[in-house]
């Protein structure tokens, strides 16, 4: 295959194809909502019904319709030598998910070389569907969406923690981190799952989220969407990086509190 | 006014008020829920929504109707006058997730009699989850029986805590050493009050909050129907407090792990 960048007939192609999965992991998730039994992985995590079936059906779903590409996934990948990967959580906040607790997500999005092309994230709940393509702009269902322009001060930045460690080691930045945030204005949150803030920073109703890990399906999708509204990302030092691989963390932003978010984040890790 | 004694009836009565008053409030909520701009900034960099001061002045319109004699503690507004009986209210707890559009945000109002919560309302609107309870007559969810679950810490226990860099107590100590000692997994959902109806529901074994002022309105609704699922409420040191009046923290538990809890609280914080 000759190395040409993908091209924007294509893109929408890839787009709706990923809406519409986006949607059938939707109903699969409000069917088991509730009902679902909850396992645990070998890494402690919990896993449910509705994961595995979500993630069967995007290997299924790609295998027909892209049978050359990849597929990077939470809990099964099917990898190939291609230059394009799927890169896929399928649910996104497995444990608030099985306590029923309506802010999980499905995610989904596609790499060329590790760019990240096309993003979809879907919330079945409240039925907000975020995508977003190189090029054209980011959306909640039909309508555009664009980034805030705050400072620090007055504004909501998300920092991740996980449920299986405690709050404040976990962002591997240390107390003094979020203490810094907290003394410069900013109101703090932590979330079990980063993908749905990361989409609200693209619109614009937080200002920044700070995840330290190393899952590209955490953020590939949402990525795209934080760009496409206006925002920047970054791994946790600024520098770009590659979302089909593991990640150095994430920094997604309104872009104007960027740099200064890098700033500090280089001197809690020091 | 003389002292007599709340019947059977007067109880359900007061229930029956305190469910509709949360299903208005829903609506509200649902409502306002992505609408913009709908938050501001209070002085303590917390942030209140019109949502917030509609629903409370709602509460405040429909207590004084239907209970012109009894007081009303609201988060945003107040209206007292010394008498035995006060509806503790949290029009929104979770505003902060609620004006990012995160739909974890619950509606709480308790009867507090003489200090002790008798009846109590939590309502999720966005998973519409209705939990109820009268003291001595068990919890509900929905109408039907909740029960706490009897783990230990150690036991793929989850928890739930409230933090905030500047908090008055450093609870998040505490966590670390339940979470590094026993493995126990913590997380942070955003609704201290929502996070008590899980414990009172059997998904977490606890849930800790170190709020103090004006913050017996977040915990009021759930002592009774934690305690009445089961569980234990107490402040953060294992002392029953009243909530009609400031308090100290709280720990809301399944009771199994309560003095557990409460031991490092005491050996950490005191």
């Amino acid at each position: 295959m000759s190395r040409q960048e993908t091209n924007i007939k294509e893109r929408q192609e890839y787009l709706d194809f990923a809406k519409t999965l986006a949607l059938e992991a939707g109903e699969i998730m409000r069917k088991y909502f509730l009902v679902t039994e909850t396992t645990w992985k070998s890494d402690d995590t919990p896993l449910t019904q509705a994961d595995t079936e979500i993630n069967s059906l995007v290997i299924q779903r790609i295998n027909q319709k892209y049978p050359e590409h990849s597929v990077l996934a939470e809990e099964e990948s099917a990898m190939k030598a291609s230059r394009y990967t799927w890169v896929c959580d399928p649910i996104d906040g497995t444990a608030p998910y099985s306590h029923g607790l309506p802010i999980s997500t499905f995610s989904l999005a596609l790499c060329d070389n590790g760019l990240v092309q096309v993003g979809v994230v879907y919330d079945p709940f409240m039925d907000r569907l975020f995508h977003a393509q190189v090029g054209s702009g980011a959306f909640c269902n039909d309508e555009k969406l664009e980034v805030n322009t705050s400072d620090l001060s007055r504004s909501v930045v998300d920092v991740g923690v996980s449920c299986t460690t405690s709050p404040l080691d976990v962002t591997g930045l240390g107390v003094n981190f979020l203490i810094e945030l907290e003394r410069r204005g900013t109101k703090l949150m932590s979330f079990w799952s980063e993908i749905l803030p990361t989409c609200l920073v693209g619109a614009g109703k937080f200002t920044a989220v700070v995840q330290n890990g190393n899952s590209p399906h955490d953020i590939a999708a949402s990525k795209i969407i934080v760009e496409e509204a206006g925002g920047r990302v970054t791994d946790l030092y600024g520098n770009d990086q590659l979302y089909d691989r593991p990640t150095k963390g994430f920094i997604a932003s309104n872009g104007v509190v960027h740099d200064e978010l890098v700033e500090l984040v280089k001197e809690s890790i020091k | 006014m003389s002292k007599k004694e709340i019947t059977n009836q007067d109880y359900q009565e007061y229930l029956d008020f305190a469910k509709a008053l949360a299903l208005e409030a829903g609506e509200i909520m649902r409502k306002y829920f992505g609408a913009d701009p709908d938050s501001r900034f209070k002085h303590d960099n917390s942030i209140v929504t019109i949502a917030d001061e509609e629903i409370n002045d709602l509460v405040i319109k429909r207590v004084k109707q239907a209970y012109p004699d009894h007081d009303i503690d609201g988060e945003e507004a107040s209206d007292q006058n010394g008498s035995k009986y006060v509806w503790a209210c949290d029009p929104i707890d979770g505003t902060a997730k609620f004006a990012a559009q995160l739909p974890v945000s619950v509606f709480s109002l308790a009867l507090v009699v003489d200090g002790r919560p008798e009846v109590g309302v939590v309502y999720a609107p966005f998973n519409d989850h209705m939990y109820t309870a009268i003291i001595g007559q068990g919890a509900f969810m929905n109408g039907k029986p909740i029960k706490v679950n009897s783990k230990k810490l150690n036991d793929r226990a989850e928890l739930n805590v409230d933090w905030w860099a500047s908090n008055e107590r450093d609870v998040i100590k505490v966590v670390r050493e339940i979470v590094y000692s026993e493995g126990t997994y913590a997380t942070s959902i955003g609704s201290t009050t929502h996070a008590s109806a899980l414990v009172a529901r059997g998904e977490f074994v606890a849930s800790i909050f170190p709020g103090t002022k004006g913050k017996n309105v977040d915990i009021a609704a759930a002592k009774v129907i934690v305690e009445e699922a089961g569980g234990k409420v107490t402040d953060l040191f294992g002392n029953d407090q009243r909530y009609d009046q400031d308090i100290n923290g709280s720990i809301c538990s399944n009771g199994v792990v309560h003095d557990e809890i409460v031991k490092l609280m005491k050996e950490m914080l005191a």
